[in-house]
């Protein structure tokens, strides 16, 4: 059986893949809250609501090109979803490239992730665990 | 029926919180892989192995800092993988500044015991509060 709020994360994943920003909204509550930890890189930030997660995959989708995005593990239990991946973009306006690992934590609640919480290591070829 | 990779994790948080590094040590495998993801500033940052190397990732947190509040908040297990959400207050030792942060651990045990641990926290704010 699949957990039914992995099928959630899974559904808000494909929207993520395709850069459907409206496909992503369905699948969050109104007073959905995302919180991104900073890394040495990126600095923490917090999104509320529908418009919230809205601008952060905006500024996502209009600032870095995702050369891949790939979730590693999950691990559900009732209404969490921990999800361990990395990523590799490429920062459009200075072309650079970056890789990260991260955790993210999602609760779902009715079908819709009510929290998201995401904890990442940016790396780059000279560091440590690229 | 509780799992049985909660129970290893548990048992380590059990010694951790009682400064028991052998004990720790009796939950991890000889090939366990810790890695501690931050950055240069923050001293216990990289990756450990084996049972020295928890050791030495222990020591490398007690001696720069004092653990003033150490608090898992939430388990999240599936099979062999337990994740932990937690919060943590440290007093850094050098300039006695005071570290709050949260933080996510991810286990991996198997046949008892814990092959590897990845720790994430806040890393810009520690290392700003550790560069001081």
């Amino acid at each position: 059986m699949v957990n039914q709020a992995r099928k959630t994360v899974d559904r808000m994943f494909e929207a993520f893949a395709a850069e459907d920003v409206d496909g992503l909204l369905e699948t969050v509550s109104e007073d959905t809250k995302w919180i991104y930890h900073s890394t040495q890189r990126i600095p923490a930030a917090e999104f509320s609501g529908k418009d919230g997660v809205a601008r952060f995959f905006q500024s996502i989708f209009d600032n870095v090109e995702v050369l891949e995005f790939q979730p590693l593990q999950f691990v559900a239990e009732g209404d969490t979803v921990v999800v361990v991946g990395r990523e590799h973009q490429r920062i459009k306006r200075s072309g650079k490239e970056r890789k990260q690992r991260w955790v993210q934590v999602y609760t779902v609640e009715n079908g819709l992730i009510s929290h998201m919480e995401e904890f990442a290591y940016t790396t780059s070829a000279d560091e440590r665990f690229s | 029926m509780s799992n049985q990779a909660r129970a290893t994790v548990d048992k380590m948080f059990a010694a951790f919180g009682a400064g028991d590094i052998e004990g720790m040590q009796a939950t991890v495998s000889d090939d366990t892989q810790w890695i501690y993801y931050g950055t240069e500033d923050v001293p216990y940052t990289g990756e450990y192995n084996g049972k020295d190397g928890v050791a030495q990732f222990v020591m490398d947190i007690v001696s720069n800092v004092d653990v003033q509040a150490f608090e898992p908040q939430k388990f999240v297990t599936e099979g062999d993988t337990v994740v932990v959400l937690g919060r943590e207050e440290q007093k850094i030792k050098k300039n006695g500044e005071l570290l709050a942060q949260e933080w996510v651990q991810v286990y991996t045990v198997e046949d008892g015991l814990i092959t590897k641990m990845e720790e994430f926290a806040n890393t810009a704010h520690a290392a700003k509060l550790f560069s001081k």
